[in-house]
């Protein structure tokens, strides 16, 4: 860490820290207004169904119910989805697509009369044909979810008959290259958010004007939804995301703000609407399950001359994220994870009777990469190379192919570079390579650890890539007070990532001020400049880019007024310690606070700019970040169950602008990625498409005892600096989601000698995998 | 098709079933007060001690009582007391972390306090009580297949007296006991256990902390040299009810265990069980389970019998 | 329907006088009468522990407890943990936020007063004690590590003297 940082670098305490650990920090779901209503939501029990009959009347005359809607008296609009495009869902519709889809929406004065009038709403539906698993729905005579489609292909608007191909040079002329051609089938499972806040939306009208709360990670995006589903002008309406909670890709709550900003037109009072636990479950939004068919030809040096891959995503009966959620798996694992001049990816996103499904700490690359990871595990083994050489000497470099999301699925097809700070990949795989002690454990393929009755100790190795800069832009305001205090403005909200300690810490180094000064603003639309909000691990070179900039800005702009003050060229100026003083002489300068105050107020602005391109090459920038995860566990092979022992990981952030900050990320994506294939298993009932464990016991995320002890744990980050980030730094925490899980299904294999190609490594799973148990 | 029914897995959303009138509640201070009112509301009413089970089911809907008896307060009923001749006596009323904690039971009993220890979590402990545990009747209770490993006994106060249990013969069904609807459990009685005699319960789970018994097996042995001169093998969230593997214990009795025995006795057990397939476990699994941990339980219960110092049991 | 019972409840060492409605739990009461939010519901089944108070020292599930069995009980919520007139935090918050023991938050409350009663009964546990006591507090940010590294320093804090 160079030493000319004073705040960069340093594992500051958070600035939201001292509300949270007083239970002070005001989320969404605690908001209360005076007249406050509260809100539940009657679901459909069928999966497609067209609704016959609803009769509201005998709710509205429930006492105390102040309103119901349902199709008939709401407007017929869709929600905005994925940027500005349209969702196919609308507020609420005659026909229902998947169980537990919202049929109407009662307001009350309390939650109990709110459930007691959901009883007395009458509905009769027709049921119609539905289908819940993608390959069946891909099916010609699968029944049409979206019959106006015409199919349940998803089309993005590069899709050729329902496929979206992404390829580089010939895999064909590839493949006849190669020495060995390994092939597989693998499948990747769903994943809940299970965000602890689940959805919550406050909305209050005040006149014409609009107000909501919303625990989200686009502010703006709602904003917006808003304004096109009730034909209102952006003006009349403002969004405010405090404190998100954990949304991992998933908080937009499309159209139940909308709703309950109907409700609160049509009473004239506040109106609350938070899910349930079981809700929140069954009608938000789920990591597409994924099943990959992957061919890989290798040379005998361990070269790989073509990767082809058939990824077929489920959709869900619409999405918020739109091909956004499988999407990026094309353009980063399966086309620029590995150095690899001949590749071509086909992807299929298939619509079925189920819950929206899309981007959950991660776009698409944890579940290719789950798969991926372990197809080119089986290719090392081929070779009969340790898989961490293979990864070593074929992970991207700077100069590699990359494609952003854009012209992937709109076009024209443009393949721009990765940056100089994807050489920080290599450092990654050395590193945590030395830090699990891979050469001295490491015994060969087929060869476990230890075996010692039952249990069986295997360690495995995975890489991953992921976006670290969801398009599209973002802008920051920084407002010097007259004191030579600073305020921050950026509609990115803080989620829990750490954003506005981080913002807050780049701004004082930029500004030469202290950590102390800084105050941010985030994600108040009436107040906070226009951005995207932080999804595609964007919240650093995106969020942060662009308050860096307008630092600088405010820096030049105090600077050109200190240089006036002092009778010198701003070149010639230096601004440390909340002083800006001549270079080389510093007790001849003013205090920060003087140039706030003679300038009456100093603003900087910026716009973030991109595309950046990279100057040899003139191509353009794609950014990403890397990871390299190696996993210890043992098999018990009597009950299937794993205790992963160790879990090494390493990852690329440009800069750790609070090293505290990114070791959290890290094992919070480790935990997750644990959860993920180890226990957590979304069951949908295959007759029915009703989910069977909407709830936190059946439904099993991971607690304290299911993670490895903290020696155990090992974070380790590699700071490359990214030259278009914020002092060098970039987002890590999807990519840390994409290596952990196929880290642990390769482990798995060198314990117990089978390869698991199925969704998960739960103990019967494993069982299954041994042959002692038929799965039903 | 008509209607807005809640269907499975969808309870939580939009609860239905009994009438919004609001409960009457009472805090009875003897057992004789609660006997009283539970027999003037029977069939209306719910018993609360801990909550930890009633108020999940109150939030499901699947329980809307009309009249909440809260026995928790009533003073007298949380001991752990023990004596040579008449063994351990549990009030129904103490909680699940008393179990657990108990210097007593851990050191006499230790598979009950180490069964009581995987129970819930933490704060699950401090309110639920062996008697709510018990009563509950759930398949997969944790207490229940150490205490009819145990021998235990229930015993009960109804209006018409007092009554004595066998543990074993106390579940009758899911979420149902032998107890009449003006009955109260008052005290779990577990007899002492002879010399050389040690148990072990182990409790399947996907996860190491929260989870319910996917199968549970609770084993005590009572050895003679090498000889098992007793074992009583039970087994949790395999059947209907906790139930015990006789045909297995049998087996087992008055042998010296060997690999192939305990094979058989494995297998013996897990033909008794009849587990079903739901969204926690497979049937298949369940069974294999059992005959896993059955043969693991044994193993370890007769290795806590050769430890010489008080055995503090199997415990975080 | 509306809550009828007056019941008297001591949260924080404060008397408070409310009108609750029978089947209301002390979770909902502590929330949305009391106006007490700190209290977290994140699942409020009973199956994640972020709603966990003290009540007589003890933690328990304040969403599987009903408000009128709390009459007479010492309540302790996250916003009864910090002194009341200097407002110093207790040992545990300070190293809760001195490392960031937390992200999004919302486990927080319940984590710090579970840890607690584990540092008042046990003052020196080490790191499988610590697992174990907070087992029954789910943490979606993953920051279990780091959770134990604040609880056993907050130990250390304490036994210091601090």
């Amino acid at each position: 860490m160079p030493e000319e940082f004073s705040i960069i670098g340093k594992r500051l305490p958070r600035k939201d820290g001292l509300e949270k650990v007083k239970g002070e920090a005001r989320y969404t779901s605690d908001i209360q207004l005076p007249r406050m209503l509260h809100t539940r939501f009657l679901r459909s029990p069928h999966a497609h169904a067209r609704i016959v009959r609803i009769d509201a009347s005998q709710a509205e005359k429930l006492p105390g119910v102040m309103a119901v809607l349902t199709y008939k008296n709401t407007p017929k609009v869709h929600p905005r989805g994925y940027g500005k495009t349209e969702k196919f869902e609308y507020l609420l519709d005659e026909t229902v697509h998947f169980a537990g889809e919202e049929v109407a929406a009662v307001a009350a004065l309390s939650k109990e009369i709110a459930e007691e009038a959901l009883k007395l709403i009458d509905v009769e539906y027709k049921v119609l044909p539905a289908v819940f698993d993608k390959e069946e729905a891909m099916k010609p005579d699968a029944p049409l979810v979206h019959p106006e489609l015409g199919s349940n292909l998803y089309e993005c608007p590069r899709c050729e008959n329902g496929m979206l191909p992404v390829e580089h040079g010939d895999v064909e002329k590839g493949f006849a290259e190669a020495d060995h051609i390994i092939e597989g089938t693998y499948e990747s499972p769903w994943q809940h958010p299970v965000s602890p806040e689940p959805r919550a939306v406050v909305c209050q009208w005040t006149g014409d004007r609009l107000t909501c709360w919303a625990s989200t990670q686009v502010p703006q995006r709602v904003g917006e939804n808003l304004a096109y589903c009730l034909g209102i002008t952006l003006s009349n309406i403002r969004v405010i995301s405090t404190y998100s909670v954990g949304c991992y890709g998933a908080k937009r709550p499309g159209k139940t703000v909308v709703l309950a900003a109907l409700l609160a037109k049509r009473t004239g009072r506040p109106v609350r609407a938070v899910f349930t636990r079981a809700e929140d479950f069954i009608a938000t939004h789920i990591r597409n399950d994924a099943k990959v068919y992957a061919r890989v030809g290798v040379k005998r040096d361990g070269s790989i001359t073509a990767l082809y891959s058939r990824m077929i995503s489920n959709y869900g009966r619409d999405s918020y994220t739109g091909y956004l959620g499988p999407a990026y798996g094309a353009i980063d694992t399966c086309s620029a994870l590995y150095r690899c001049p001949n590749t071509r990816y086909e992807g299929y996103f298939v619509i079925t009777n189920t819950e929206d499904h899309g981007a959950m700490n991660g776009f698409g690359d944890p579940q290719a990469g789950f798969c991926i990871e372990r197809l080119m595990d089986e290719a090392a083994e081929t070779l009969g190379m340790d898989p961490v050489e293979f990864r070593l000497k074929n992970c991207a470099r700077y100069g590699d192919k990359g494609m952003s999301l854009y012209p992937a699925v709109y076009g024209p097809v443009e393949w721009g570079v990765m940056g100089p700070d994807i050489d920080g990949f290599q450092e990654c795989i050395r590193k945590v390579a030395e830090q699990a002690r891979w050469k001295e454990k490491w015994q060969g393929w087929k060869t476990p650890l230890e075996v010692k009755g039952a249990k069986r100790r295997g360690i495995g190795a995975a890489i991953g890539m992921h976006t670290c800069m969801a398009q599209p832009l973002d802008s920051a305001t920084v407002k010097m007070n007259q004191d030579g205090t600073a305020d921050v403005f950026s509609s990115d909200p803080e989620i829990g990532q750490g954003l506005i300690t981080a913002m807050a810490q780049v701004v004082a180094e930029a500004l030469g001020i202290g950590y102390e000064d800084i105050n941010v603003i985030l994600a108040d639309t009436r107040v906070t400049p226009y951005g995207a909000g932080v999804f595609g691990s964007r919240g650093t070179l995106a969020g942060i880019g662009a308050a860096y900039r307008a630092a600088q800005d405010a820096r030049k702009k105090l600077c050109d007024i200190a240089a006036g003050m002092l009778g010198v060229g701003p070149e010639a100026l230096e601004v440390k310690e909340r002083r800006i003083y001549i270079r080389g002489n510093p007790e001849h300068g003013i205090t920060v606070a003087e140039a706030c105050l003679a300038g009456y107020q100093v603003v900087g602005n910026a716009v973030l700019p991109y595309p950046w391109i990279d100057e040899p090459t003139g191509k353009k920038i794609v950014p990403v970040s890397v990871a390299a995860t190696i996993a210890e566990v043992e098999v018990d092979t009597e009950t299937g169950e794993m205790n992963v022992l160790k879990m090494t990981s390493a990852h690329d952030c440009g800069r750790a602008i609070n090293p505290q900050i990114v070791e959290n990320q890290i094992d919070m994506s480790l935990t997750m990625a644990n959860g993920w294939v180890r226990a957590e298993s979304f069951i949908i009932d295959k007759h029915t498409g009703v989910v069977l464990n909407p709830n936190l016991l059946d439904y099993k995320v991971m607690t304290f005892l299911d993670m490895p002890k903290m020696a155990d744990m090992q974070e380790i980050f590699v700071e490359y600096p990214n030259p278009w980030g914020p002092f060098g730094a970039k987002g890590m925490s999807e990519t840390a989601m994409t290596s952990p899980a196929p880290a642990l299904a390769n482990a798995v294999y060198n314990a117990i000698g089978v390869r698991i190609r199925g969704d998960h490594l739960t103990p019967e799973g494993i069982l299954e995998a041994l042959g002692k148990l038929t799965r039903r | 098709m008509r209607g807005n029914l809640p269907y499975p897995g969808y309870k939580a959303c939009a609860k239905v079933g009994g009438r919004l009138i609001e409960p009457r509640y009472f805090e009875p201070e003897t057992i004789e007060e609660a006997l009283s009112l539970a027999s003037k509301y029977k069939g209306e009413c719910k018993l609360l001690s801990g909550g930890t089970d009633l108020l999940v089911q109150m939030k499901h809907g699947e329980v809307l009582p009309s009249y909440i008896i809260n026995i928790a307060g009533i003073s007298g009923h949380n001991y752990i007391s023990y004596n040579e001749q008449e063994g351990l006596r549990i009030g129904a009323l103490a909680t699940i972390h008393s179990v657990e904690a108990s210097p007593l039971i851990r050191e006499k009993f230790s598979i009950l306090a180490q069964a009581a220890s995987q129970m819930g979590t933490v704060q699950i402990r401090n309110r639920a009580t062996i008697g709510g545990n018990v009563c509950n009747a759930a398949p997969s209770a944790d207490t229940a297949p150490a205490l009819i490993a145990l021998g235990a006994k229930a015993k009960i106060t109804g209006v018409d007296g007092q009554r004595v249990v066998l543990m074993e013969d106390f579940f009758t069904g899911p979420g149902q006991t032998a107890l009449k609807s003006d009955e109260i459990l008052v005290e779990v009685q577990v007899p002492n256990l002879p010399p050389r005699s040690s148990g072990v319960y182990i409790k399947q789970t996907v996860r190491r902390a929260l989870d319910l018994a996917i199968a549970g097996v609770a084993v005590v042995v009572t050895m003679d040299g090498d000889t098992l001169s007793d074992v009583k093998i039970a087994l949790g969230a395999v059947a209907p009810t906790p139930i015990r593997a006789r045909r297995a214990e049998e087996i087992l009795r008055k042998r010296k265990i060997t690999d192939d025995l305990l094979e058989r006795v494995g297998q013996t057990a897990a033909g008794e069980s009849s587990p079903i397939d739901d969204v926690r476990s497979s049937a298949d699994y369940r069974r294999k389970m059992v005959k896993v941990l059955v043969i693991r339980a044994i193993r370890q219960a007769v290795e806590q019998t050769k430890a010489t110092k008080a055995i503090l049991g199997d415990l975080p | 329907m509306a809550g009828h019972t007056p019941t008297k409840l001591t949260v924080n060492g404060e008397e408070y006088e409310v009108r609750i409605g029978l089947r209301d739990t002390l979770a909902d009461t502590l929330r949305e009468k009391l106006g007490l939010t700190g209290t977290k519901t994140i699942c409020n089944e009973g199956e994640c522990g972020s709603c966990t108070v003290l009540i007589d020292g003890k933690p328990v599930l304040s969403c599987l407890t009903l408000a009128i069995e709390c009459e007479g009980k010492d309540i302790l919520t996250i916003e009864g943990l910090a002194e009341p007139v200097t407002g110093e935090l207790h040992p545990i918050q300070k190293a809760f936020l001195e490392r960031s023991g937390m992200q999004c938050g919302m486990c927080t409350p319940g984590m710090i007063l579970t840890a607690k009663a584990l540092l008042d009964d046990n003052p020196s546990p080490n790191e499988d004690e610590v697992r174990e006591a907070l087992a029954g507090n789910i943490c979606r940010c993953g920051n279990y590590k780091r959770i134990t590294e604040c609880v056993l320093a907050a130990a250390s804090m304490i036994q210091g003297g601090a």
